[in-house]
């Protein structure tokens, strides 16, 4: 079965349409960019006139929300309460504290030292949702961030657009290495390559899993790193001083139900740290941990690494963006 | 000891039937302060909420299944070592 692939830049990130129904690849793909669109208007941080900037410009007082919203920081507040804080929104303001203000592409790499103390971050229990009015308040001086759970949440939302654009098939949304996969996989499942940086080719070497459903996530601290002074800051907190977490694992890949799920995983077992693998084995959870010093750990199903094989996959139509209308007006 | 008068009939249907009516009222009292509470609670109690599915709104954003429940979900399905599979995408962090 000929797999045609979809590729372009969106929410600052790659993004991958795969689907199985060439015919279907267009639809798909232009589903995708509509949802990644709307996702952008919603809740980028960056963006002055989405959403979620104004519910930050208006910490202190309820502000009602459109339902994307809503459920994006009613997600947020799940995973918080699912990894008992490790993975936090209410992170917004420590992000922009350290550096991290503006799309990652226009971070300042040589500005001066921080000298940041440790501070707890403010705690997603402070936030308070209305679900009668579909508002969402946040003390004074709070500011969400929907990075890590968005993004999955985005992929998810998009797959399943993109599936019901193809009409048949399956397809795979990739964003930025968040994966979600929706309908009839191609025949062995579809090839996913376990890496650190989403960036690689498919085709590097490495670990190549498949997968048939739900989605498959990767958080690293090897990626999205800028310096100040001495300091090497990366873009994963620790709730517990507001500093970028020093963990024993650099990378940790988990797949689940759901993309989100998988990110969410993927991201409490960095922050956790030497508890992350009771945790995801207590949650179930297939996953792969890379350590500090390369080695590999794994959790639950997840299969051994095997030696590299000849890659003997058909892509048709790779990068071929022809039928993009959208995918310029959605960088951030 | 001074004997207690017997109760007449009607005066025992007249005593059961303010029984019942004490019966049917605390019911209905208990009822509305348990859904009183449940409302209070709903509204008040931080990060917590019932859902708001966006297949309930304007959006053109679906919803999907699986991300609203109340744990981690894990895949039903292990990942498999590739040794066969189509298209290719990479997970990584970005």
């Amino acid at each position: 079965m000929a797999v045609t692939q979809r590729a372009w830049r969106a929410l600052g990130t790659g993004v991958v349409v795969l689907t199985t129904q060439a015919e279907g690849a267009g639809p798909a793909a232009r589903a995708v960019a509509r949802v990644l669109a709307e996702v952008d208007a919603t809740y980028s941080r960056f963006r002055e006139d989405s959403e979620l900037s104004r519910v930050n410009r208006q910490s202190g007082k309820p502000v009602r929300v459109g339902p994307l919203l809503y459920r994006a920081v009613t997600e947020a507040l799940r995973a918080s309460r699912l990894t008992g804080g490790a993975v936090d929104p209410t992170v917004g303001a420590t992000l922009r504290l350290i550096g991290y203000d503006k799309d990652f592409s226009l971070i300042d790499q040589g500005g001066g030292p921080l000298g940041l103390a440790a501070r707890p971050i403010p705690g997603w229990q402070l936030v308070q949702l209305s679900p009668a009015s579909q508002g969402i308040s946040v003390p004074r001086g709070v500011e969400l961030d929907l990075g890590s759970t968005g993004k999955a949440l985005a992929a998810d939302l998009a797959a399943a657009e993109a599936m019901a654009a193809a009409g048949s098939g399956g397809v795979l949304v990739s964003l930025g290495g968040d994966i979600a996969v929706a309908g009839e996989p191609p025949e062995g499942g579809w090839r996913v390559l376990a890496a650190e940086d989403s960036a690689v080719p498919p085709t590097n070497q490495g670990q190549t899993v498949t997968i048939i459903a739900g989605g498959l996530a990767t958080s690293s601290i090897t990626v999205r790193r800028w310096r100040r002074g001495e300091q090497l800051y990366h873009h994963i907190l620790d709730p517990a001083t507001g500093l970028p977490v020093a963990s024993p694992w650099r990378t940790a890949t988990v797949y689940a139900a759901s993309c989100l799920d998988a990110n969410i995983a993927a991201t409490a077992a960095i922050v956790l740290g030497s508890r992350a693998l009771p945790w995801l084995e207590a949650n179930g959870l297939d996953a792969r941990l890379v350590a500090i010093d390369g080695s590999v750990i794994r959790s639950g199903r997840w299969p051994a690494d095997r030696p590299a094989e000849p890659v003997t996959v058909s892509q048709a139509g790779a990068a071929d963006d022809d039928a993009m209308e959208e995918p310029g007006d959605l960088r951030r | 000891m001074a004997q207690t008068p017997p109760i007449s009939p009607r005066g025992r249907d007249r005593a059961l039937g303010m029984l019942r009516h004490l019966t049917v009222g605390a019911g209905a009292a208990a009822a509305l302060a348990t859904a009183g509470l449940g409302v209070l609670a709903a509204a008040t109690h931080p990060g917590t909420t019932a859902t708001a599915s966006a297949s309930s709104s304007k959006s053109s954003t679906p919803t999907t299944s699986g991300t609203s429940s109340g744990a981690v979900q894990a895949s039903p399905q292990a990942p498999s070592s590739a040794s066969s599979g189509s298209g290719q995408a990479t997970s990584g962090g970005s």
